[in-house]
Parts: structure tokens; C-alpha cells; sequence
């Protein structure tokens, strides 16, 4: 499949500090996904927002269809990317969630017919259709994370960004997140996401691994993972997996599953 | 002595229909960790705000039962050494701290400075933040936030430590860094009310847990027989991949025994 997205060697650090994001560079096709992964503080919601364009990079840079993203005009940029926060009060701002739903499409110039069929798609993808006309800080904080997220599968861009989609939700919220990542991949839009989890990883086509040194590696999960030099936290099916004697062989609950028929 | 005790508690946000907790009765010993579970919305964070005080004065509504921490009423009223942790850690700093080590220095109050700058790097080395000491608290990383929030609840010595999903942010490495951290607490006699809806989480750290759904106590019994005996699934929680595993090796004649929380509690249970 052609590129859509490509990053090449991109540097970024705060003020006169030292580089934080260190020459990162990968490619993504339409419709392909990339979990970025590292410890605490290695710079990985800093690459998302250089990757939307929200910083402008030392060195290198990323560009969407071609066009070098931050150098467009956030009013065009926002048809090609858009961000899910970590934290969804850095996002909400609106009191009430149809409205917060309608702003970003609205300052786009998508016609308001369009706007209102997004919003029933996003509404029920989301399941926020009975929050529809609540104030959004009424809400408990991952149900605003899914809030933010209807936001912004509201834009329907090329590129979509999410920074720890799974962080806070329990198994409803997780079932609907990745129900979202799915629909997105389908309508043909890349996904990257940042997460600790191991297992939503392990369920991405490539995986891009920050070190504590703004380093990176860049490979699928199956390599990475079975990496010693990367010494990777696991996901439980490998970790378990190992424990019963497969080897590298289950990366997923499927896997291991199969791996555990009675012969 | 019972650290807390709330019998038949209902409390309903003002301005709400439906009360967010229903008729809640649970006691909580010294040097117990309860794990608080339940879905999202589910009224753990409204629980924990119960027993922090913070009823009926910061979050008005209508209170009803008896609600007791360290013997006292905790309505409208701090309880003694108790300590919050909030879900989303940066709203816990207090806005006036140029630097990490500032902001844990205020949470300690007066003292001798000298003695009071040991204490803080003391506090920042136990929850592994020593190197963010000079960061500003507002540029930090989730995660990093997360730690930071933690070494300013410490500050206060609290005997009772009551944390919002406190491993959100964190990468693998630091929750397991964070649960050890909670499991020394508990051994040297701190009681923790640590909430969520993960099992895999508090698996290895609290001996009992209690559940909520709607607002209403559907479970109170130990962590470990809420996989047999109680609705998990059901309830919205998560639960650990090598429990969904040993559950299916059960039905196939290849797991024996109780479901396990974790991959330690598995051993010896394969049948392969």
C-alpha cells in the first residue's frame, strides 16, 4: 500500500535542552497502525505532537500526502490529522457535548447536514448517544476520554493520533476503543498510538520503541518483543506463553488459545 | 480498630436524579488494603471522596447513613492522617511550586529547612523521582506526574491512603514499582483503599475487595475468590489475561484448581 505518512529523521527538545525525540523515522500506509511505546518520560507524547504538527521539529519532520505538516496552517492541518489527548481536560472546553462535538467540523467548513451524520456515527461508535446533551464535565474522566475521541473521529482525517486510549477505561471503554481503532483502520485512516500496553501493542502491524535516550527502534511487535537487546516489558501472552513452554510463538489471547487445544 | 466504617450510605450529587452510592455498608481494618472496583461510573471515585471528606461541603448533595473514619464522622470534615490521591495526579499540585522539590517541600509544611530538603529527597528517591527534582511539576509526563503526586501524598505520613486508580500513566515498569512501593506501606501498618477496575492491578496487593455497580455493594469478600464467586465480567471489570486463559484450559482438562490473578498464582495449576 502507498505512504501516507512519513517521518524522517525528526529531533525535537524542549527549549535549549537536550534532544528528546532523537532522528525518528518511519513510514505508515493508509489504513496500517503504529503503537509507540517507552517508559515514562522518553518523549512519546512529545512525537505525537510533533507528528501533528503541534511542534516544530529541530531537525527532519513528517509529512502527510506529501506536504510537510508543520509548515500548513492549522485550518488545513486539521484535515489531515487529529489528536486524542491524554488528558481529556487538556481538549474539552465546550459545556455541552453535541457542541463540543460540532466545533472542530464546524471551523472546517464541513456543510452542518455532514457534521450531523458524523455525529450520530461517532455518538453510537463511542457509545456516548445518551451524553449527547450533557455537560461534558458532568461526565467521569474516561467517559470524557471517549468524548474527545468522538471529537475526533468527527473530522474523519487521513491521520489519527491517540495518546494512551486505554489509560483509565474499564472493559467497556476498552472494548469501545479498539471497536474505534478497527472502524478507522477500515474507513482507511493510519493510527498511532501511544500506550503502555503491552497487549493493545502486540495487536498493532508495527511498533516503535523509544528508549530513555531518545533513541528508537522501529519494527513489528513479534521482532521487537522477542528482542533481548530491547528487553521489553512482555504482553501476558507472550509472558505467559513462555512460562507454559510455546516459546514466541503466541503474541495474542487468540494465539495462546490455539496454542492450548488438546491435540 | 476499624479505620472505617459506613454503614447504609447513599449519597446523591445535588442537582442529580439518581444517587451515585446506594445503601453502602463495609468495615475496613488497620493494615487492610481494599480494593475499590467497579465500572466506570460505577461510584468509586465518589466512595473515595466520601471518605476523604469531601461530602457534603466541596461536592454538596444529600447524605444519608453513618459514614465513621479513625472513630470519627467524616462529614463536612477531614479525617485525621488520611490521604487522597486523585485520578488525574496533576490537578493534586498546588500551581505555586516552580520545581518538583518545591512542590513536595510544601506538602511537608514548616520545619527546618535543612532537615526538611533531606526529607524531600528521601521522599522522591522512594517513589523513584529524584532525577524530576528540579523540573517544573507541569511539564512532566503523565507517569512521572503520577510519581510526584504519590511523594506529596507521603509527605503527609498518612495511615490511610485512599488512591484513585493510582496506575493509570504509569509504564509497566513503575506500576510494579508503585504496587511494591503500596506493599511496603502496608507492611509497616498503613491501611490503603486503592481503586479500579482491573483485576490484574490490585492482584498482588489487596487481600479484599469490594465491588460496585450502580452505586450498590454487589461484592465484599477476599480479591482472590472474586473470579469464582462473583460476576467479574459482568460487573465491567477487567480481568487479567492468565484468568481468562486458565478459565478456558479449565473447560479443556489443561488448567486445575482456582482461577488465578496472576501468573504466580497459576503455578502448579497446568495440566499440559
Amino acid at each position: 500500500m502507498a505512504t501516507v505518512i512519513r517521518s524522517e529523521n525528526l529531533t525535537y527538545g524542549y527549549g535549549d535542552g537536550p534532544s528528546l525525540v532523537d532522528g525518528v523515522s518511519f513510514d505508515l500506509a493508509a489504513g496500517a497502525s503504529l503503537a509507540v511505546v517507552g517508559p515514562n518520560g522518553s518523549g512519546k507524547s512529545t512525537l505525537l505532537r510533533l507528528i501533528a504538527g503541534l511542534l516544530s521539529p529541530r531537525l527532519g519532520g513528517v509529512s502527510i500526502g506529501g506536504s510537510p505538516i508543520h509548515t500548513l496552517r492549522p485550518s488545513r492541518r486539521a484535515h489531515h490529522v487529529a489528536i486524542l489527548f491524554q488528558n481529556p481536560d487538556d481538549q474539552i472546553f465546550s459545556t455541552c457535548v453535541r457542541d463540543e462535538l460540532r466545533f472542530a467540523p464546524l471551523q472546517a467548513g464541513v456543510p452542518s447536514h455532514v457534521i450531523d451524520e458524523r455525529m450520530d456515527r461517532a455518538a453510537e461508535l463511542c457509545g456516548i448517544r445518551e451524553d449527547l446533551d450533557r455537560n461534558p464535565h458532568d461526565l467521569s474522566r474516561a467517559r470524557r476520554k471517549r468524548v474527545c475521541l468522538a471529537s475526533v473521529c468527527m473530522m474523519e482525517t487521513p491521520l489519527v493520533l491517540l495518546d494512551e486510549p486505554l489509560s483509565g477505561q474499564d472493559a467497556a471503554g476498552r472494548r469501545v476503543m479498539m471497536q474505534v481503532t478497527d472502524a478507522l483502520r477500515a474507513r482507511g485512516s493510519s493510527v498511532v498510538a501511544v500506550t503502555h500496553d503491552m497487549n493493545l501493542a502486540a495487536s498493532f502491524d508495527s511498533m516503535l520503541v523509544l528508549g530513555p535516550g531518545g533513541g528508537c527502534a522501529v519494527g513489528d511487535p513479534r521482532t521487537l518483543f522477542t528482542d533481548p537487546s530491547l528487553d521489553l516489558p512482555l504482553p501476558d501472552a507472550l509472558a505467559l506463553g513462555r512460562k507454559l513452554g510455546f516459546q514466541d510463538t503466541c503474541l495474542t489471547e487468540g494465539e495462546l488459545l490455539q496454542a492450548l487445544s488438546p491435540v | 480498630m476499624d479505620v472505617v466504617r459506613l454503614k447504609s450510605c447513599s449519597f446523591t450529587y445535588a442537582g442529580a436524579l439518581s444517587p451515585s452510592l446506594g445503601d453502602v455498608s463495609f468495615f475496613l481494618k488497620e493494615g487492610e488494603c481494599l480494593a475499590v472496583l467497579g465500572a466506570d461510573g460505577s461510584g468509586r471515585t465518589t466512595l473515595l471522596s466520601l471518605l476523604a471528606g469531601l461530602m457534603v461541603r466541596f461536592y454538596p448533595g444529600r447524605l444519608t447513613g453513618e459514614c465513621l473514619v479513625h472513630g470519627g464522622c467524616c462529614v463536612g470534615r477531614r479525617p485525621k492522617s488520611t490521604g487522597l490521591s486523585l485520578e488525574d495526579p496533576t490537578a493534586q499540585f498546588s500551581g505555586v511550586a516552580f520545581t518538583v522539590f518545591e512542590e513536595v517541600a510544601l506538602a511537608f509544611g514548616n520545619g527546618g529547612m535543612g532537615r526538611r530538603g533531606e526529607a524531600v529527597h528521601r521522599l522522591l528517591t522512594r517513589v523513584r523521582a529524584a532525577h524530576l527534582a528540579d523540573r517544573n511539576p507541569f511539564t512532566l509526563s503523565g507517569g512521572e506526574a503520577r510519581r510526584v503526586a504519590l511523594a506529596v501524598l507521603l509527605a503527609g505520613a498518612p495511615d490511610l491512603l485512599l488512591l484513585d486508580e493510582p496506575f493509570g500513566q504509569l509504564d509497566p515498569a513503575s506500576r510494579d514499582e508503585v504496587k511494591k512501593l503500596l506493599r511496603d506501606l502496608k507492611a509497616q501498618g498503613a491501611t490503603l483503599v486503592v481503586s479500579g477496575s482491573d483485576l490484574g492491578n490490585v492482584a498482588g496487593l489487596a487481600d479484599r475487595a469490594v465491588v460496585l455497580e450502580a452505586g450498590g455493594l454487589v461484592y465484599d469478600g477476599p480479591l482472590a475468590a472474586l473470579p469464582e464467586d462473583g460476576d467479574p465480567e459482568g460487573w465491567g471489570l477487567t480481568l487479567p489475561l492468565v484468568t481468562r486463559v486458565a478459565r478456558v484450559a479449565r473447560t479443556r482438562g489443561l488448567f486445575a484448581g482456582p482461577l488465578p490473578l496472576d501468573i504466580d498464582a497459576a503455578e502448579g495449576g497446568w495440566r499440559l
